[in-house]
């Protein structure tokens, strides 16, 4: 039998169809969720007045932001769990974790720019959002590049822990350096979003996106999760080589 | 007795330091890419455009990132050649004070490095430095300090992976973006001869940045070595 | 002079991309998850059933 636990993981080996299922019922809700959450910004949200239709990009924007921010949080978590505890689980999860945040983080980057264009008039902005994003996305690539780059697994792990921690650390210098040069250089912003007092419509749509994304997230996370399981479990095959159990 | 934590670090550094000015190779190297993107720089702007004085930090700061970067890839490169870090490892010298001593001897490769991109500029660019050498160089030591502090440890850590020379500015760069934004701001703050005052936020932004990460990195570097 | 009243920009086709672009992103990831998944699995049943075969 499986065990009911996160990552699927039992103690002694499972023959590979006792391993739990990557999709399972919180996907399976997660995908449900998100239909939703589509169908209701697409059909059943009016569209704004000054902004027109892009503004429902918004939607899909800062859930996703808030995802990333989930997800990151937990590599920076678990990178300090992992040097306290050692416990391998935590270095997985981890792992996990650095790779779904990159594909929120790339989401956002990319919806941003479709936003900004028709609202502000132009594809990038320095503002304080974008650009941690943007230093944000280049320190989980680093990570996982780094991740890539270390054959030992021990060694992978601590790298890794390492470069978590210490990117969590930056996180207030990039601010403050964004801070710093917003107050140097304001933006001139051509058409200023007015922050919409939202009409409870709108702010419906807007909650089930957050709730959907989330779930949506820790989903991800979970099945990249019991994907490095398994991973785990052939390398370790693989390099005991045939001496049998 | 276990030597203090100082005076390891010293004897590191010193270590480093000898092997590097038994050939000084490197450092020339490193000396001559800087001048050159010194040079460069000159050549890929409009001088009609943009005034020297205006353009002087951005070229000093992104030319002292990049020869950094360069700097820093040989300081664990030493040691790999004859797994001489297996003898340093197995003294009774404080894993911090190991990565303390390598960290200093790469802060002096570095600052010296700058010591003489700086007045070069000034001759190339025709900018009167003069009064604003002292200051200029304060600045560029605290900047240096940043960079290696960080540097030195992902130095370490790449020296063991596959992908050594690519990891180390891929990781490095986002760490280094406080400290050559700040450098930067307050070297042409100086040069525009506008009151240092202005420029207080960023040098503020360098020490908190050092003070942090030099601590950081300290702590952070027995986990990057083998058990 | 009266001017009609004009609707809200048409901003659609940036909101069309959006949508399409993210549900392309999230579905291609999980579709890549997947396909690990699956050659794992294979490489484990083969090593699996190869070890087995040797206890005997």
């Amino acid at each position: 039998m499986t065990s009911a636990s996160f990552g699927g993981e039992a103690s002694a080996p499972l023959s590979v169809s006792q391993r739990a299922p990557l999709f399972d019922w919180l996907f399976v809700v997660a995908v449900i969720g998100m239909a939703m959450a589509y169908v209701r910004a697409i059909f059943f949200t009016p569209i704004e007045a000054l902004q027109g239709a892009a503004q429902k990009i918004y939607y899909l924007h800062v859930p996703a932001a808030l995802s990333a921010y989930i997800s990151l949080g937990v590599v920076a978590l678990t990178s300090i769990v992992y040097l306290w505890l050692g416990d391998e689980r935590a270095d997985r999860l981890a792992e996990s974790a650095g790779e779904v945040g990159l594909l929120f983080l790339t989401a956002v980057l990319t919806t941003g720019p479709l936003w900004g264009k028709p609202i502000w008039g132009t594809w990038w902005t320095w503002d304080a959002r974008l650009t941690l994003t943007l230093f944000l996305w280049f320190l989980t690539a680093g990570y996982l590049v780094l991740r890539g780059a270390v054959e030992d697994r021990a060694m992978r792990a601590r790298y890794s822990a390492v470069l978590g921690i210490l990117a969590a650390l930056l996180i207030p210098f990039i601010h403050l350096s964004v801070y710093l040069f917003n107050t140097l250089h304001p933006m001139p912003i051509v058409l200023k979003p007015e922050k919409p007092s939202m009409p409870t419509e709108m702010l419906v749509t807007f909650l089930g996106f957050f709730a959907a994304c989330t779930v949506l997230c820790i989903a991800l996370i979970r099945a990249r999760y019991r994907y490095g399981v398994e991973r785990d479990a052939l390398r370790e095959l693989e390099s005991a080589g045939g001496e049998g159990y | 007795m276990r030597p203090g934590l100082l005076a390891s670090a010293l004897v590191v550094a010193r270590k480093d330091l000898a092997i590097e000015f038994r050939t000084r190779t490197a450092f020339l190297a490193v000396l001559m890419f800087a001048i050159l993107g010194v040079a460069i720089f000159y050549f890929a702007w409009d001088v009609t455009a943009v005034a020297a004085i205006d353009l002087a930090p951005g070229v000093l700061w992104v030319i002292f990132t990049f020869s950094g970067l360069l700097s820093l890839q040989r300081s664990f490169g030493v040691e790999l050649a004859d797994r001489a870090m297996d003898a340093l490892l197995l003294s009774p010298i404080d894993r911090e004070a190991i990565f303390l001593g390598k960290a200093l001897a790469n802060l002096i490769f570095v600052s010296g490095i700058q010591l003489l991109t700086i007045p070069s500029v000034g001759l190339l660019y025709n900018l009167p430095l003069g009064h604003a050498l002292p200051i200029l160089f304060a600045i560029a030591l605290l900047a240096a300090v940043g960079l290696v502090a960080v540097g030195t440890l992902f130095s370490a850590m790449a020296a063991n992976t596959r992908l050594a020379e690519l990891l180390l500015p891929m990781l490095s760069l986002p760490f280094f973006v406080p400290v050559v934004y700040g450098a930067a701001q307050a070297t042409s703050t100086l040069l525009a001869a506008r009151p240092m005052a202005e420029a207080w936020p960023f040098l503020k932004l360098l020490i908190a940045f050092d003070l942090v990460f030099l601590t950081a990195c300290t702590l952070a570097f027995p986990y990057t070595l083998e058990e | 002079m009266v001017l009609p009243p004009s609707g809200p920009p048409d901003t659609s086709a940036y909101y069309h991309v959006a949508y399409a672009w993210a549900a392309v992103l999230y579905a291609g990831y999980a579709i890549l998850l997947w396909s690990r998944s699956r050659r794992v699995r294979e490489r484990l049943r083969v090593t699996g059933g190869g070890q087995s075969d040797r206890d005997a």
